[in-house]
């Protein structure tokens, strides 16, 4: 089994589970208000900033400071124990229980020890386990794992849990959630006192004073580590910090971000060890009197993670599960699917690390790189970067195995670059279509085995005369000429959308603009840079920046904003180191604009009027591109452009930003994942009540036009370019 | 130790700004506090504390209280304002009577306006269990004993946890900032889970001290 099919296994489990969607919809949605408006409060930028700064540092000095931590933890009575592998750790702790005659080992949360397994080893020893915090208690009794890294069993039901209370308590529980509450707290303030040990993480561990920080809300934290006798603090070398000071950023964003809480209800400062308490035990009490605590900082990959330059920064990560709330997929198909122990985007981007590369390559199929994880990363990490990072190395596994697909590897390695093969398939394409089109310019279902295209929206034939095919390489101004630009037409207009094409070319020329339209252009590689076929990118960069490069110094514009990413920001990487090319690929990001900011910042256009209606002004949602709006920074020109139109009246959507859930291949792939992301999208369209969608980038405008049609709603979908191309004199 | 002073020094510069502007500092802490659940009293009369306390338990149906601080429950006489009430009290360690105490009555060493938390500075566990156990906290804290910012909290945490650190004395502290909360299961906010379900802040007259130990 492909790991493409394996990932569409697991996906339909999630999908035939609609609580799962439902929940983290509606959590998501309530999730980004309360976000902004706790981050309101305070300069978000320059904490971020600070947070960045200070990991990175912490990251670079790693060694040094577990050095000081270890020696000021030693000082104040704790021992200390560096475990090299999740077994050492396990083995330590074990040991420690049996060794003091504990029976009874009670847990506040903490995600190394899901990483490590650590409730398994106990048990096989003999020793049980118990978590304390809510959350986990649940999914433990559920016999379960959670699948969110802050609220983990955010997929559940109140009344599946009041099922999972009634089971565990032997009794029948109503789907009353505060009484559900106070019986937990009775049911596990017996085990408080009964537990020998007490086990935390720790969210901060400061080399300064030995000091470990623990963030919780319910207050099982604090029991945890003053009941028990012996409180064993559980941690991953990442969580080392300077100082106490150096926390503060972290400490001002982690609730912001994770609970939009503006800290939690308790953060705990942990230095060496306190003396026991003496507060009458039940017989049932295993364990020794007198005080004890360990701390386990562990390495697990962390050190390895340190040394890749590729993923060093995915040890920056605070743990706050922004990237999850915001991810669209995650939102269908959730923690359990998208994620392996650890969930969501950072989870699985570190899952290679702490659990090996065959235990990621699936998950990480469910990224659209739409980046709205990189956004609203309280550390900025790059997680989209990683991703493609990590399918890099998945592919060239693969390659090495022979185990890479024979149909998807011939497309993107073989055909896709070479032009004229390329252009040959397509041309192909557009003849066997015929029976089926029938001369229209839609196709709204396609046989096996490309049924998949059109199981969530209709697609567009592909056009018979190509943009290539309808225009010269030089397309003159109107009237006299003031300026010049190249323009990068891009596969999916030039292909499928080529009157696209022609009205950029209209406004352009209307506007006093000569378009070179040079066509030794191609693919410019997006498709084989995120699936992971980094060599053949690299050759097809090589070839657009040869294409393109006749004359220097003149704008590129393009209007597929995924394809002016490649331009910008992806050319440039992979061109990097190589002496031939490393200048022309930078040249060419420097000359690359996107249509709209073209206008708008070169041309000077967004203000005035367009076009000459006077009647009712009809309502126009604009939707922005993910490219657009978080890759390329590009998100008020448009705007200003459709203000100008005298024939419409611009609405914004709801959760401006969320992906449509094209993302290239993702769609094709995972159609009814995709048809998910793409629903809400279309509810978020009709809530606004417009007619007609505007957006900047073919491949939204193949999904959301496709998606309307198959539901055979009236709404219109419009390219910017056209728009504009209509309104003009 | 160098470093020590240091942190002297920069903690009396943000004192002597916080209390410049102590009253805005106040009034935002108050809000903060209630704005996350917890209950806040400005008591200018120390005598008027224990009768507060008396009254809350009443109304609460509390019948005894605990605090691990003996020199506390004389400064401010709870034993007789609580004996009048028929409360039951003990004052001073007391482990046997932990898990009797409807509430727990402690000290809080800071506040912080920015956030609404004070800070429970409790070595022995038996001390801070009264702030974990019983179903009400009540926490004492001198009104110029709150700062403005969490940064300012922070830098007065790291003074306190290094100064014991590095004479071999462990520590234990909470920034407190509300009672006991979850909402694990459907995202439904439900108060009280293993902490208190209810935190009430006093504050006390001025001392005059500063926030330096």
């Amino acid at each position: 089994m492909t790991r493409q099919d394996e990932f569409r296994r697991r996906a339909a489990g999630a999908l035939a589970n609609p609580r799962i969607r439902e929940n983290l919809g509606r959590f998501g949605t309530a999730y980004r208000t309360a976000r902004k408006n706790a981050l309101a409060v305070l300069d978000y930028e320059e904490h971020r900033a600070r947070l960045r700064r200070m990991k990175e540092d912490a990251i670079e000095r790693l060694p040094e400071l577990a050095g000081q931590f270890v020696d000021a933890a030693r000082r104040v009575g704790a021992f200390v124990y560096e475990a090299k592998t999740a077994e050492e750790a396990n083995r330590y702790i074990g040991a420690l229980a049996r060794e003091r005659g504990v029976e009874l080992v009670v847990k506040s949360k903490s995600m190394v020890s899901e990483e490590i397994e650590l409730n398994r080893h106990l048990e096989q020893l003999g020793i049980t386990p118990l978590e304390a915090d809510l959350g986990e208690w649940i999914i433990q009794q559920a016999g379960a794992h959670p699948s969110h890294s802050v609220m983990p069993c955010i997929h559940m039901s109140k009344e599946e849990v009041a099922g999972i209370f009634s089971k565990a308590l032997g009794r029948e529980v109503p789907t009353d959630i505060g009484l559900m509450v106070r019986l937990a707290r009775e049911e596990l303030r017996e085990k408080f006192l009964s537990a020998g040990m007490g086990i935390s993480g720790a969210n901060i561990a400061v080399a300064e004073t030995g000091t470990v920080i623990i963030v919780t809300n319910e207050g099982n934290g604090r029991l945890v580590t003053s009941l028990p006798p012996i409180h064993v603090a559980l941690l991953g070398y990442d969580k080392l910090v300077p100082t106490i000071e150096d926390a503060t950023s972290h400490l001002e964003l982690l609730a912001k971000t994770a609970t939009a809480q503006q800290l939690t209800v308790y953060t705990t400062f942990i230095t060496g060890k306190t003396g026991a308490s003496r507060i009458p035990r039940p017989g049932e009490f295993r364990g020794p009197a007198a005080a004890e605590m360990h701390i386990v900082l562990l390495d697990n990959g962390r050190r390895a993670m340190r040394e890749d330059p590729e993923f060093r920064e995915a040890l920056y990560c605070i743990r706050c599960a922004s990237c999850a709330n915001v991810c669209p997929t995650y939102r269908v198909v959730g923690g359990h699917v998208f994620g392996h122990i650890y969930t969501g985007v950072i989870g699985t981007v570190i899952t290679p690390f702490h659990h090996g590369w065959a235990a990621a390559a699936v998950p990480q199929e469910a990224c659209l790189l739409c980046r709205a994880c990189a956004d609203a990363c309280p550390v900025e990490i790059d997680l989209p970067r990683m991703i493609v990072a990590m399918r890099t190395r998945i592919v060239q596994q693969e390659e090495h195995e022979k185990r890479a697909k024979g149909i998807r590897r011939l497309f993107l390695d073989k055909i896709l670059p070479n032009p004229s093969l390329f252009h040959l398939a397509l041309r192909l394409g557009a003849i066997a279509q015929l029976p089926l089109t029938r001369g229209r310019r839609v196709l709204r279902e396609l046989p096996r085995p490309l049924r998949n295209l059109t199981s969530i929206r209709a697609m567009p034939a592909v056009a018979a005369r190509p943009l290539r095919s309808r225009i010269g390489e030089v397309v003159p101004a109107r009237g006299e000429a003031t300026r010049t630009v190249t323009f990068f037409g891009s596969c999916l207009i030039d292909q499928f959308y080529p009157e696209i094409g022609q009205a950029v070319v209209k406004v352009l020329n209307h506007y006093g603009v000569t378009v070179h339209y040079p066509k030794a252009q191609s693919c410019c590689g997006l498709p084989a840079y995120y699936e992971g076929h980094r060599e053949t990118a690299g050759r097809m960069a090589r070839a657009l920046i040869a294409a393109l490069e006749a004359r220097p110094g003149e704008p590129i514009v393009t209007a597929t904003p995924p394809c002016g990413i490649t331009l910008k920001q992806y050319i440039p990487k992979l061109v990097k180191g190589d002496p031939l090319w490393e200048g022309r690929g930078e040249s060419l990001a420097a000359r690359t604009l996107d249509f709209s900011e073209y206008l708008v910042e070169v041309l000077g256009l967004g203000d005035g009027t367009l076009g000459d209606a006077t009647g009712e002004k009809i309502p126009l949602a604009y939707h922005d591109s993910c490219s657009a709006l978080r890759g390329l920074r590009v998100q008020e020109p448009q705007r200003r452009l459709l203000r100008m139109l005298t024939q419409y009246e611009l609405r914004e959507l709801d959760e401006i930003g969320e992906c449509c859930g094209f993302g290239g291949h993702f769609s094709a792939d995972y159609p009814d994942v995709a048809g998910e992301v793409l629903g809400r999208k279309i509810a978020a369209i009709e809530r606004t009540g417009a007619r007609v969608v505007a957006l900047d980038s073919p491949g939204c405008l193949l999904q959301i036009r496709g998606g309307l049609l198959k539901r055979g709603s009236p709404i219109e979908v419009k390219h910017i370019a056209e728009l504009l191309a209509h309104a003009l004199p | 130790m160098p470093v020590l002073k240091q942190l002297e020094g920069r903690i009396r510069q943000a004192w002597e700004e916080s209390r410049r502007r102590q009253s805005s500092i106040l009034s935002r802490f108050v809000a903060e506090v209630e704005r996350v659940g917890g209950a806040i009293r400005d008591v200018t009369d120390p005598q008027a504390v224990a009768f507060s306390i008396a009254a809350l338990a009443k109304a609460q149906g509390v019948t005894f209280c605990q605090t691990a601080d003996a020199d506390l429950a004389t400064a401010l006489n709870l034993d007789s304002a609580l004996a009048e009430a028929s409360i039951g009290l003990a004052a001073g360690p007391s482990p046997d009577a932990l898990l009797q105490a409807g509430i727990g009555v402690t000290r809080a060493a800071l506040g912080v306006a920015e956030t609404g938390s004070i800070l429970v500075h409790l070595d022995e566990a038996d001390g801070r269990l009264l702030s974990m156990l019983p179903e009400i906290h009540v926490a004492l804290l001198p009104r110029d004993a709150v700062v403005d910012s969490l940064e300012d909290g922070l830098l007065l945490t790291r003074y306190l946890i290094l100064k014991s650190q590095v004479q071999g004395q462990s520590s234990y502290l909470s920034w407190v900032t509300g009672p006991s909360r979850t909402a694990d299961i459907e995202r439904v906010l439900t108060i009280g889970v293993h902490g208190p379900r209810e935190l009430h802040v006093f504050l006390l007259p001025a001392t005059g001290k500063g926030v330096l130990p």
